[in-house]
């Protein structure tokens, strides 16, 4: 059926254009981004060393993070594939970067080009298989990639090793310099993913993720929109991968495992699903999480039974407690940080100015 | 975009008795992978710009019917036989990604609006601009709610929500499905008015699927009544009673 064009007047008027700029508008608009802009200043001139090592783990994975939460959080599509598009993503990515024709940025767009075209591929059996069934299928390319990463690599045990980053001549080692490349590629990313989500693929996504039938008869072309956030997630997830191939200076085929996949689930839904800030909690939670667990061995420093245990299990607990946690937030909050810590805000918001009135929705966050 | 003046309405006045009616469903059977006959051979001529009741009570096959007709079953194992010949076209076997293109909009029971959506974004989902402090469609309340979420309305405001969402998209035929379920009466009332108005001025058809026999009689032209499945009953709307629908072919009350 014909959509007869509307005024291009009354279009701009109901998307918020010429709205009177009220302070709450400017927060909801440039309060993510300026809180961003503080958390990566502190971070890359607050820290050193083994710190900015660990932002640098936490920003690939913030990456991935938003790619997984952008098909399960937004178009509600399960996927069991995030550590085979990270392993996608760090081969085809290494291998570019080790051409002369490919100077840095065109890695990361190789990275994605790959991702997003087998993300394509396993969007097609979403079309065919819903929950359980689609989940298993992504799950077929867990093994897959796992394999075939094993065949390309074969006897070469430092795998495949790309050159440090440089663009303009400026090298991204790592740590600070690295950092700083990190921040902005999330920083880029994070305004893409939030003007597309508050736009009419975010609607679109939305309609999916909550009724297919009732998707189609609004209008929803089901299909084109679940491969475009297979493709788009995929693509953003390689990319992730790249990076990290990047940080530890090599593609092997060994972190990219099921484990992988389960701590990328684990900073989507721990975080909270359906928010980008949720996405990004998750990832500080999971990239930093080992540390916490080896921070607290070292207290036991003097005592070597306790001390060794630590060292030998910390990993095995560090996964123990990510399942507790996604435990936790199926059963009390759905939301999990990001509602959780919306919750004391508003809480203390209440405090503050007991008599005005509580906001009730509408977040743009 | 709100006045859906633009398109068929103009060509519709002329054409008339000469042209095939609007859809025209022969020997249309649903039968699910068990066997079992939803719909057994049923007969169907929706005119161009009237409204057609399907009546029955419940499991006689009236969502079959229409989930048929708009291809929702084919997805389920479901073989659906016959023809729907749309504009004289065949249809029958279409994806509902197909039908819908040529503007059969269903209007499901359950599922029909998107409830972590606000209303202004269900609207928009659906291509519809409205300006702020007009009515939608007729609907004071929806201006009032436009930035509530549509988990948070009440069952009139979603069905007039999903009837907004559904006019939006100029529909050719507008299947409906259930209506007044679960409504207060005062809440029929007026969304069937706004539906005979609606469809009047538009020059839209549409297929009403109800249980409530006394509202479907005031705003159809034509009832078919079913029973396990077949048509018992086709009359023109203003021809029967309500008590005799009920008494004859519902067999009184559920």
């Amino acid at each position: 059926m014909n959509l007869p064009a509307s005024p291009a007047v009354s279009r701009r008027a109901a998307r918020g254009r010429g709205r009177p700029w009220t302070p709450r508008r400017l927060w909801s608009l440039l309060g993510g981004p300026a809180l961003f802009v503080v958390v990566a200043l502190f971070v890359i001139y607050g820290q050193s060393g083994y710190g900015l090592y660990q932002a640098s783990i936490v920003l690939v994975y913030c990456v991935v993070a938003l790619g997984q939460e952008w098909l399960t959080g937004r178009a509600g599509q399960i996927s069991l594939g995030a550590a085979a598009f990270m392993a996608i993503g760090a081969f085809v990515g290494a291998r570019t970067a080790q051409q002369s024709w490919a100077p840095f940025p065109l890695p990361l767009l190789a990275a994605a080009l790959a991702g997003g075209l087998v993300g394509i591929v396993i969007g097609l059996s979403s079309l065919r298989f819903r929950g359980l069934y689609l989940a298993l299928s992504t799950l077929a390319l867990q093994f897959f990639v796992q394999f075939a990463a094993l065949e390309y690599q074969g006897g070469n045990q430092g795998g495949v090793v790309p050159p440090i980053p440089k663009l303009f001549g400026y090298e991204f080692s790592e740590g600070r310099p690295f950092v700083i490349l990190m921040v902005v590629i999330v920083g880029l990313l994070l305004l893409l993913l939030r003007g597309m989500y508050s736009r009419a693929p975010g609607r679109a996504w939305a309609a999916l993720r909550q009724s297919e039938v009732a998707s189609a008869v609004s209008g929803v072309d089901v299909m084109r929109w679940k491969l475009a956030a297979f493709a788009g997630s995929s693509a953003v997830i390689a990319v992730g991968g790249c990076l990290f191939a990047y940080l530890t200076g090599s593609a092997t085929y060994q972190p990219y495992t099921i484990y992988l996949t389960v701590s990328v689930l684990v900073m989507v839904f721990v975080g909270g699903t359906g928010s980008m800030v949720g996405a990004l909690l998750g990832a500080v939670l999971v990239g930093l999480l080992p540390y916490w667990i080896q921070d607290i061995g070292n207290e036991f420093a003097d005592n070597p039974s306790v001390y060794a245990w630590f060292s030998v299990h910390g990993a095995t607990l560090a996964i123990a407690v990510y399942g507790l946690a996604l435990l936790l937030v199926l059963v009390f909050e759905r939301e999990g940080l990001y509602g959780l810590l919306r919750r004391l805000w508003l809480l203390l918001l209440r405090g503050i100015a007991f008599a005005r009135p509580q906001r009730s929705e509408g977040d743009a966050a | 975009m709100s006045e859906a003046g633009a398109g068929p309405t103009l060509d519709r006045a002329t054409g008339e008795k000469t042209r095939p009616p609007l859809l025209e469903v022969r020997d249309l059977s649903v039968i699910y992978p068990n066997g079992a006959r939803g719909v057994n051979g049923v007969d169907l001529v929706v005119p161009d710009g009237a409204i057609v009741g399907i009546l029955g009570r419940n499991g006689a096959g009236k969502s079959s019917l229409l989930r048929g007709l708009v291809g929702f079953l084919r997805s389920e194992h479901v073989t659906v036989t016959g023809s729907v010949r749309f504009r004289g076209e065949e249809i029958a076997g279409g994806a509902p990604r197909a039908t819908y293109r040529r503007g059969l909009l269903l209007v499901p029971e359950r599922e029909k609006v998107f409830p972590s959506l606000t209303v202004e974004d269900n609207l928009r989902l659906c291509g519809g601009v409205h300006p702020e402090g007009e009515p939608i469609y007729e609907f004071d309340a929806l201006d009032r709610r436009r930035t509530s979420r549509a988990a948070l309305l009440s069952g009139g405001e979603r069905q007039m929500l999903a009837l907004a969402m559904a006019w939006d998209q100029n529909p050719e035929l507008l299947l409906v499905d259930e209506l007044s379920l679960g409504l207060a009466p005062v809440a029929i009332k007026t969304l069937m008015e706004h539906l005979r108005r609606r469809t009047d001025e538009t020059g839209t058809s549409a297929i009403l699927v109800e249980q409530d026999a006394n509202a479907a009689l005031k705003v159809c032209d034509y009832i078919y009544v079913l029973n396990h499945g077949e048509v018992t009953m086709t009359a023109e709307a203003s021809a029967v009673s309500p008590a005799d629908i009920q008494q004859k072919y519902l067999g009184g009350g559920l």
